[in-house]
């Protein structure tokens, strides 16, 4: 049997054609021994397939360890904890602009017997504005807004000019815990996924590609 | 020390088939070590229940009819494989 005919038979297949349904098919398979043994072979492996890296039981499976993670894991979100960050470098801006308005609009015989202590005033506050400027924005992307995590990756590694695997290697593993059972290809809508730009910049492409890759084959 | 029966605990004692699907997944990895790395991607993603469209965003520089030839390629490789160890 000859590979256009198993291609044949696999496209057949892959529109719903059975050997009851179509004469076409049934034809094919029925032509020899040959591709008889090859339609049987074809379905074991495909049923296979499906059953190890996404039938029933492996969804099954998935489903029961998300239920245990959201019972016994759950963790406060990443997301909550940094948000602090900005409100808390506002608080500061804010006091120390309170006090320096407050300074500059005192009355002229207040402020000429104090002119020494308004250097003392002044020199922290460039300190804090600087602090705030060099704090690195997280970058956040939510699982909701994700059509795929491919597609979302794709996308961040274009804004950024990296390749795709640095991004989507760095999306794994700073979110691991976002994979259900740790596996690269169900990644949970219900999450705020890090974007780790320091390893996305250390990481080398080809490691990446091969790191990505290799998850996705063994669903972990 | 009052017991339990295993019958009222409703525990099942084996599960059926467990070690048959076991075999014929180790038979279908072992296939599968075979193949180059794109070949393995792209039957895993299928398996997984991926469209070719998010398999060609992973397999880059490919075009979709190059996948799909690639893909039934592999198809039949590990059909052909597993039809000799099974």
């Amino acid at each position: 049997m000859n590979e256009e005919t198993q291609i044949q038979i696999i496209e057949l297949m892959d529109d719903g054609a059975t050997l009851e349904s179509s004469p076409e098919l049934k034809g094919l398979v029925e032509a020899s021994e040959e591709a008889t043994k090859f339609y049987e072979s074809l379905l074991v492996s495909e049923s296979m397939l499906e059953g190890f890296f996404g039938g029933e039981k492996a969804k099954e499976l998935d489903q029961k360890i998300d239920a245990f993670i959201d019972q016994q894991l759950e963790k406060p979100s990443n997301v909550s904890s940094i948000t602090f960050k900005p409100f808390i470098g506002f608080a500061v801006a804010a006091s120390l602009a309170v006090i320096a308005f407050t300074f500059v609009n005192s009355p002229a015989e207040i402020l000429e017997p104090v002119a020494p202590v308004q250097i003392a005033y002044e020199e922290p506050a460039p300190v804090v504005v600087e602090e705030i400027i060099e704090e690195p924005e997280p970058m956040f992307v939510a699982g909701s807004d994700m059509e795929t995590l491919w597609s979302t990756a794709s996308q961040i590694a274009n804004e950024l000019g990296v390749d795709r695997y640095q991004v989507m290697y760095a999306l794994y593993e700073a979110n691991k815990d976002f994979f259900v059972n740790n596996n690269i290809n169900a990644p949970r809508a219900d999450r705020n996924y890090f974007v780790d730009l320091a390893i996305i910049e250390s990481v080398d492409p080809i490691f990446a590609s091969r790191e990505v890759k290799n998850h996705i084959f063994c669903s972990c | 020390m009052p017991l339990v029966s295993i019958e009222a605990n409703n525990i099942p004692v084996r599960s059926e088939g467990f070690q048959e699907d076991a075999v014929a997944y180790q038979e279908m990895l072992s296939c599968l070590e075979s193949f180059d790395e794109t070949d393995r991607t792209i039957l895993a993603m299928l398996g997984a229940g991926h469209s070719y469209t998010e398999i060609q965003e992973v397999v880059s520089d490919i075009s979709m009819a190059n996948l799909r030839v690639k893909a039934n390629r592999a198809r039949i490789q590990l059909a052909n494989c597993i039809g000799r160890k099974l």
